[in-house]
């Protein structure tokens, strides 16, 4: 057993860390502290916090990944593989409903005295000792209210030591009473989950007997990585130059300008689009390669947006009397950058960074369509999407797919859309 | 205002020569003509031979700049990038990797483009500033705090969801329409209301939450306060006064949109089937066609900083403070 890391997993925990150790060094800065007091103002804030934190730490887990023998072949799982084991790796042989014991599709068999038969196959992996009909659902039934109450048992184990402190930080009863509901409701998920997939494919099973809503779960990494590892690759590019252009002005604000009007004129689609086909030609099919090479592209076509407002926020602030001041005392550029000018635009990148990465998640999907997204193995809300066109098409409709593609994806960017108009209460002054 | 716009064009060509050297690097630099010529022959097993008779046939085969070996002008002229890239300038778009004549394409293409593209801007912009006023109208209520919701929610959806669950609601369910295709003439008119609904809808979430935030910004201001002070109705000021005074900065943000209607949009032709200029785009995309890539790409970039230009022109027109 050995642990390997992919290079987009490197990344990631590298962000994280990075987001972490920034967090716990500022965190009695003003800006931090304005965030949390908007946090706790309204319910769903708190609700979209809980939501993104339970997608970051499925997104985290998956992005540990072990290797080992087996059976003579080389085996990689991730830590969320280990964990929704054996559903990674079993196969049905084709579509299944949600929730179903037989196939989707009918399988010519033979029959007795050597005649063949059209019937639906019973599934392999799902309903394993249950005879179909009534006793199927009330094994459901079973199951779901072991759910609930282990669920229960979740919440007061991990959540009733900590509820006194919990509640004196929130202050207003509809926020607590928010946030003490969807606690329990991802534990109950949690739990749920634990007692139903096990036995059953609850979003059915895609054309080739995977279970979705393993795809699924295995798809928010990936839409974890391009929104964070874009941002990491698109900061560096648009705080320096933003910072240079503002500050310095003269030639260098012309060559930034023209650097980024040129760039920015190109229609983003298509420069994406005309990027990757360039690049991809050059590195082999490795999808975890591609999975970069996509957040590289979308980095360095990104930066564009993010420069403008800084390079804004730079002018204004270069008139402002303390760095007038330190110039005049003769403080190097350098430092003044540091101290003066960088501090006082981190509101722009904090809600930037967070309003960008739904907007990512959202491109991913339209870029995989297009064909130049992620690799078609990669697991992905986009190559669900795109799948999911055709088998819509189909008679009888194939529909869980998509549906559960659209749950989970519209979760994720709705509760940061949420979370991005909380740090633009907190951080940008509004007339109100 | 001539010679307003005269600087402003002179401004744009180093632009476009940068847009120019920036694809080109991209297309060439980054991906040898050999490797071209290896897609479109085949891949694996092609010869060195097959490679550049293929190149030689598409004008891959000259050096990139500077042609050491011809006389005269030609030392510029014989390269891969004045062949290419420079003639772009003069429209000649030559043909594509498939020998088919890009620019009779886009003659035959750009009417089904437009033919979505402007109903959608035209009535997706009436449909969102009316939204926006009457969010407005009911500010400070539950129907405006609800309407933000929606709006955010609308936001969060992505755009193939609306397309295929429009066409699984109207086409497939419902039977309304067709679930894609084109016809030419009179009848293109029943596949295009599902492609229009669909982009309405789809922009309704972000151009209704963005106009509200206008109008809210013009309410406030004292004009409105005096008015309403006299006794004017709500709303009268806000169908009147606020809605002209708001038009301003969402039109001149609007305007630069218009010239790249033209494009069409890529994902709303595909899904449809219809034979626009987005679609062509696609699959050129997905053929890995470079010559129509490369070709679509400068024109989105002109369209783009046209509107651009427009743009800078309405505001001078619209806000008679702005003068050149």
């Amino acid at each position: 057993m050995t642990l390997t890391f992919y290079w987009t997993d490197i990344l990631v925990w590298i962000s994280f860390a990075v987001g972490l150790i920034l967090y716990l060094i500022k965190r009695h800065s003003p800006i931090i502290q304005d965030i949390k007091i908007t946090l706790v103002q309204k319910p769903r804030y708190m609700v979209a916090l809980l939501i993104v934190t339970t997608f970051t730490v499925i997104g985290l887990l998956d992005s540990i990944h072990l290797s080992y023998k087996s059976n003579g072949l080389n085996v990689t799982r991730s830590v969320l593989d280990l964990i929704l084991s054996p559903r990674d790796y079993q196969r049905e042989k084709t579509y299944s409903a949600p929730f179903a014991l037989r196939s989707f599709e009918e399988e010519t068999t033979a029959g007795e005295g050597g005649t063949t038969r059209e019937m639906y196959a019973g599934l392999k992996y799902a309903g394993v000792g249950i005879e179909k009909g009534s006793s199927k659902g009330i094994d459901i039934l079973k199951r779901v209210s072991l759910g609930f109450i282990s669920g229960f048992i979740l919440w007061c184990l991990l959540y009733l030591p900590f509820r006194q402190s919990t509640r004196r930080k929130m202050t207003e009863h509809r926020v607590i009473r928010a946030f003490e509901i969807t606690l329990f409701c991802v534990f109950c998920w949690i739990t749920l989950s634990a007692a139903l997939m096990f036995q059953y494919h609850i979003f059915g099973t895609d054309k080739i007997g995977r279970d979705v809503y393993y795809i699924v779960l295995k798809s928010i990494r990936t839409g974890l990585v391009i929104g964070t590892v874009t941002s990491f690759v698109m900061l560096p590019f648009a705080l320096s130059m933003g910072i240079w252009a503002g500050y310095f002005r003269g030639w260098i604000d012309d060559a930034i300008q023209y650097l980024y009007t040129t760039l920015g004129s190109i229609p983003g689609v298509l420069l994406i689009a005309a990027a990757v086909l360039s690049f991809q030609i050059r590195i082999e099919e490795d999808p975890d390669l591609k999975l970069l090479l996509l957040c590289i592209v979308l980095g360095a076509t990104g930066w564009i947006g993010l420069c403008r407002l800084l390079r804004g926020e730079t002018l204004k602030l270069r008139e402002e009397n303390y760095v007038q001041a330190a110039r005049t005392l003769g403080v190097s550029d350098f430092k003044i950058l540091l101290k003066h000018i960088l501090p006082n635009l981190m509101h722009i990148v904090i809600i930037t960074v967070v309003i960008d990465f739904s907007g990512l998640v959202l491109a991913e999907s339209v870029l995989s369509y297009v064909g130049v997204g992620v690799a078609p193995t990669t697991y992905s809300w986009g190559n669900m999407i795109n799948a999911a066109r055709l088998e819509m098409a189909r008679e009888p409709m194939v529909w869980w797919s998509l549906v559960a593609a659209f749950i989970f994806m519209f979760t994720l960017v709705f509760s940061t859309n949420i979370l991005g108009d909380a740090l633009q209460q907190a951080l940008n002054p509004r007339e109100r | 205002m001539w010679a307003y716009l005269v600087r402003r064009l002179l401004q744009i060509i180093p632009i476009l020569i940068g847009v120019n050297i920036i694809t080109f690097a991209l297309f060439f630099f980054v991906n040898t003509p050999d490797n071209i010529a290896n897609i479109h022959l085949g891949g694996k097993y092609v010869t060195q031979e097959a490679r550049d008779s293929w190149k030689h046939q598409h004008g891959y085969d000259l050096p990139l700049f500077f042609n050491v070996e011809a006389n005269g002008l030609d030392k510029v002229t014989q390269t891969i990038f004045f062949q290419k890239s420079a003639k772009l300038f003069i429209f000649e778009f030559g043909v594509s990797d498939t020998d088919r004549d890009i620019k009779q394409a886009i003659k035959e293409r750009y009417l089904p483009s437009l033919l979505i593209a402007v109903p959608s801007f035209f009535l997706g912009l009436m449909l969102n500033i009316m939204v926006a006023l009457i969010l407005v109208f009911f500010k400070e209520t539950y129907l405006d705090a609800w309407g933000i919701f929606v709006c955010v929610v609308l936001i969060s959806i992505s755009s193939m969801f609306y397309i295929i669950f429009g066409q699984f609601l109207f086409a497939k369910v419902l039977r309304l329409v067709p679930i894609s295709g084109y016809a030419d003439g009179w009848y293109a008119i029943k596949f295009l209301i599902l492609p229009i609904l669909v982009s309405l809808v789809a922009g309704l979430g972000p151009g209704a939450r963005w106009y509200r935030a206008i109008f809210l910004e013009e309410y406030h201001k004292d004009y409105v306060r005096t008015a309403r002070a006299k006794g004017l109705s709500d709303f009268l000021i806000l169908f009147k006064h606020v809605l002209k005074n708001g038009m301003i900065p969402i039109l001149t943000s609007v305007v630069s949109v218009l010239p790249l209607l033209f494009m069409g949009s890529l994902l709303l032709e595909s899904f449809f089937a219809v034979p626009g200029l987005g679609s062509y785009t696609m699959d050129a995309i997905h053929d890995q066609d470079f010559a129509i890539v490369r070709v679509m790409v400068f024109l989105g970039t002109v369209l783009y900083i046209l509107g651009l230009l427009l743009t800078d022109i309405s505001y001078t027109l619209v806000d008679p403070r702005v003068r050149f």
